[in-house]
């Protein structure tokens, strides 16, 4: 009732809007100011200030900017076609950006958005450009709402702030360098429309000698069009892709003249991408350009003139190489002193710095000696500290939250991780020196993401094989003994490999060890609500000790657990795994819709092995044994069986999970074996008195 | 050194620690600002002075806090209605390698249209002596993500400190001041201090300091000690002290320590 109410509502809004423009004009403001801030942190004569007028230098054409004309009537446009269940919809966003070779540029960006609902208007309320203090420059050209009377609301100076960006401060991150401009826009409701047209220029080339470049097209809320232009020198050959093209919404076209070839991308109306509850990264679905001017090679061998010099060691770290391998005789023993050294010793330290902050690890003799660095700082001392051993190893960049586009050589990473080979390996290892709660030196989390190696001779994009279930396998055993009084007395434990060691460590490390018994009351009552806690204990003592497995023991006890059918018994069996078994939990949410239109991603590839002993009260018998199940898919394999053994019921039961993503295709027959399970949870055993 | 004994003779347990550390803060005990209405800064420890201090401690600390707090120190002097100095120094002991994430970077919030704020030191302590200075880059002005997006007129920033070198056994040390000037002179100086943390305290020292023309309003709530009060040359100064004050212990779902803390 509620959404029905929600949808007549932004149905009214859209027509209002129709009406409006249609039948009164567009009572506008043309005697409005436009906003226009000045360049930031720029000094007169400064390298950066003849760096921003080599690039503003590059356009020859002045700008044009929209009029609130123009704009309402792109906006009425857009109100048409629009879909009612989303926020806002962008009315427009265009992007003209001229580069030169050797990686200066120039770009004027104008967006429009039509608020649909309050959550919209809360949404575009503010807006937020980001630009990055060593390289480049934003300032604001225009900016305005437009009320749905037609009036507009010019936005002022003083209503934009240029802050530094705290967007990875939860992933304790702080990028001094990094910089965002706030704009505040007022009385922003529905029907309103959002306009902002901003500059941005290089200052510095980030790449030197290469262009990237990237622009989106279709995203989660409706675009009722885009158009991209880029000019570029025509003797500077792009490689360029559009992902997620396949319904060819993107179309292209380029004119060579004077020397330039401009290039242009552009879409009209795109619906809406509607997110689904544990579908895969939204941005793999997105249609979105990704254009550059070199190869994977070309890049990787460019960064690594820029990485290597940082990586040189310095007596002290030779002689801590030295100290952490003696003794041992193994490659890989030593790669694992070397790996915990950097993992748990120095410390992860949200700040960046070098030469180019945010891309450059910082010098190994400084990250050694300050012992802290972030991502890059630590894998590029575990590199070098591998070379020190011996081994073949380089600085590698990695994006662990999504897969990336391959098919041309655009910097889509946000993370830094190492390679090695060990002696007589053809293959690559990657090596994750933030896991400092993971066993495995890469993360399950992490398979099927590219990585590309910082290699002067250049390398190509490359991708982590996904890990597969056996390293992750989750052992839960529980023996069990019921009572002639109904009651039941439980003891399980549980270990486990690689994400099945991670789950438990990491609910115990964040947890704290003065709410390890509040912990688990609460995984034991959420199962059985009159459940009372026994001892309980957890190895290691400190979560973050990765020299052991875990390994959780806890008992309970519930009082009346069998119900009481005449002379019979009921008991609901298995006992301990069905509710204890996170993975469960897990696989619960992900079969919660009912059809997919986007892959479901399960994070990794797991296996579950549980055995749970029930040991039956003196003089009870059982009249019939549970049916075995039996499920082999291609995404998932279930066994479980039963078995009556010295008046004890033993349950086997071994759930896999073979791969980390479910196509939408096979997502149906994928939920309906994982509805078999459940179902199959729910069995109970009847207990007979023996006469 | 009257001055000195008389407050020492509140914890006589501590007397000799006390004499140590008076001695090496140099703290006034009871001078509060000069008749010239200097503000009195005491400054930071130095590495000599942090080592003795610590080598005092008796080194037992609570078992299973991650941290404890050796010394923390806030003075507050309000000079003028709406204007007011604050110094703070904290010694922080690393005990646990989750310790060292959870702290080994100090956020500080402030308010950057009506306070500036100046970092007057900033190391580890090794746990073998060596002192680390905060590196290069590691003092950085940020604005807090929640208040990037809210849009309100608010200009309120993090200073974060990243220090070098911490691990488990390692102290981090560091003070600073702040200044404060409302805009307008009717405008109140309003603030909340908690003197309990989630940690244990070994030494805490706060003071509230003010011109007898002032009209300063304070409250000690739930278990906060009183206050001892001195005047001297037009100025009120109200310290409170606590030693060994040990850690609010958390619980799932308790209130947050601002309701359970004495202040």
């Amino acid at each position: 009732m509620v959404d029905r109410m929600a949808d007549h509502r932004k149905r009214s809004v859209l027509l209002f809007i129709i009406f409006f423009t249609c039948s009164t004009g567009l009572p506008v403001d043309a005697a409005s100011t436009p906003c226009v801030t000045e360049w930031p942190f720029l000094t007169p004569g400064s390298p950066e200030m003849t760096g921003l007028e080599t690039s503003i230098g590059l356009r020859t054409e002045p700008p044009i900017l929209l009029t609130p004309s123009d704009v309402a009537i792109q906006a009425r446009a857009a109100a048409a076609l629009t879909e009612v269940d989303s926020p806002y919809i962008i009315v427009f966003s265009t992007d003209s950006t001229v580069f030169d070779r050797q990686g200066y540029y120039h770009l004027i960006q104008q967006e429009a958005v039509l608020i649909l609902t309050d959550q919209g208007a809360d949404e575009k309320s503010t807006v937020r450009l980001n630009y990055d203090l060593p390289y480049n420059r934003t300032r604001i050209l225009d900016a305005w709402v437009m009320r749905p009377d037609g009036t507009i609301h010019q936005l002022t100076p003083d209503a934009i702030r240029d802050v530094s960006n705290a967007d990875d401060m939860d992933a304790n991150i702080y990028e001094p360098i990094w910089r965002t401009l706030v704009l505040s826009f007022p009385e922003v409701e529905p029907g309103a429309v959002v306009y902002w047209a901003y500059e941005h220029a290089a200052v510095a080339p980030r790449t030197r000698n290469a262009f990237q470049w990237g622009h989106t097209f279709r995203t989660t809320v409706p675009m009722a069009g885009a158009r991209i232009e880029l000019t570029g020198p025509d003797d500077v050959p792009i490689h360029w892709f559009v992902s997620n093209n396949s319904d060819h919404r993107v179309s292209f076209d380029h004119v060579r003249k004077n020397g330039r070839i401009r290039y242009v991308w552009s879409s009209g109306p795109a619906p809406m991408i509607r997110e689904e509850a544990g579908m895969i990264p939204v941005s793999e679905i997105m249609t979105s350009l990704f254009v550059t001017t070199e190869t994977w090679q070309e890049f990787s061998a460019r960064e690594a003139a820029l990485i290597e010099p940082s990586l040189i060691p310095d007596h002290a770290i030779r002689s801590k190489v030295a100290e952490l391998i003696a003794g041992r005789d193994t490659p890989e023993s030593k790669l694992e002193a070397l790996f915990a050294y950097v993992t748990k010793r120095v410390r992860y330290m949200g700040v960046a710095y070098g030469d180019r902050p945010g891309v450059n690890p910082d010098p190994v003799i400084r990250t050694f000696a300050n012992n802290a660095g972030v991502c890059k700082d630590k894998a590029g001392l575990l590199t070098a500290m591998l070379r020190l051993a011996g081994f073949e190893s380089c600085y590698t960049l990695n994006n662990p939250g999504t897969r990336i586009v391959q098919d041309v050589a655009v910097d889509q990473f946000n993370h830094a991780v190492v390679a090695v080979r060990l002696p007589g390996d053809s293959a690559w290892r990657y090596l994750d020196v933030t896991t400092d709660l993971t066993r495995s030196m890469c993360p399950a989390s992490s398979g099927g993401t590219q990585v590309l190696r910082i290699d002067r001779d250049g390398a190509d994009i490359d991708t982590i094989p996904i890990d597969p279930p056996e390293n992750n396998t989750g052992w839960f055993t529980a023996d069990t003994h019921l009572h002639t009084d109904g009651s039941l007395a439980s003891h399980v434990h549980y270990t486990g490999t690689g994400a099945a060691d991670n789950f438990y460590r990491e609910e115990f490390y964040y947890t704290g060890s003065a709410d390890w018994p509040s912990l688990i009351s609460y995984i034991l009552t959420s199962t059985f609500p009159r459940a009372v806690p026994g001892p309980f204990s957890f190895e290691p003592s400190e979560p973050d000790d990765l020299s052991t497995p875990i390994s959780l023991s806890f008992s309970y006890s519930i009082p009346g657990f069998a119900g009481a059918a005449g002379s019979y018994s009921l008991v609901r069996v298995p006992l301990a795994v069905s509710g204890f078994d996170w993975f469960y939990d897990t696989l619960t949410k992900i079969c919660a819709p009912t059809d997919r239109l986007y892959p479901a991603d399960i994070g990794q590839a797991t296996t579950m092995i549980s055995r749970e002993t029930i040991h039956l009260p003196p003089g009870k018998f059982l009249s019939a044994v549970p049916e075995s199940v039996h499920i082999d898919q291609p995404y998932l394999a279930f066994d479980r069986t039963y078995h009556v053994e010295d008046q004890c019921l033993i349950m086997t039961q071994t759930c896999t999970i073979k791969q980390p993503r479910v196509p939408p295709g096979d997502y149906p027959e994928f939920r309906k074996a994982f509805q078999e399970i459940r179902r199959s949870s729910l069995t109970y055993v009847v207990l007979e008195t023996v006469q | 050194m009257k001055g000195r004994l008389i407050i020492a003779a509140h914890f006589g347990h501590r007397i000799r620690w006390l004499i140590v550390l008076y001695i090496l803060l140099g703290i006034p005990v009871s001078a509060g600002p000069k008749p010239d209405g200097t503000v009195p800064v005491n400054g930071c420890m130095s590495p000599d002075q942090l080592t003795a201090m610590i080598d005092e401690i008796p080194d037992e600390p609570d078992p299973g806090m991650p941290a404890r707090y050796l010394v923390k120190r806030i003075e507050w002097t309000i000079t003028a209605p709406g204007e007011a100095t604050v110094e703070e120094e904290v010694v922080l002991e690393i005990l646990s390698e989750r310790a060292k994430h959870d702290y080994g970077d100090v956020r500080i919030p402030f308010d950057a249209d009506h306070e500036t704020m100046t970092v007057m030191c900033a190391e580890t302590r090794m746990a073998d002596g060596e002192i680390i200075p905060l590196m290069e880059g590691a003092d950085n002005e940020l604005v807090p993500p929640d208040i990037a997006d809210c849009g309100l007129p608010v200009n309120r920033r993090l200073r974060v400190l990243s220090f070098s070198g911490a691990e488990t056994g390692s102290v981090i040390h560091y003070g600073l001041i702040r200044h404060i000037r409302l805009p307008e002179p009717d405008d109140a100086i309003a603030r909340v201090i908690l003197l309990d943390s989630i940690l244990p305290t070994i030494n805490q020292r706060i003071v509230i300091r003010y011109r007898d023309t002032i009209p300063v309003r304070w409250e000690e709530f739930r278990a906060c000690p009183n206050a001892t009060i001195q005047h001297a040359n037009g100025w009120i100064e109200s310290i409170w002290e606590r030693h060994d004050v040990p850690a609010i212990l958390r619980e799932w779902g308790m209130p947050s320590v601002y309701s359970l803390g004495a202040g």
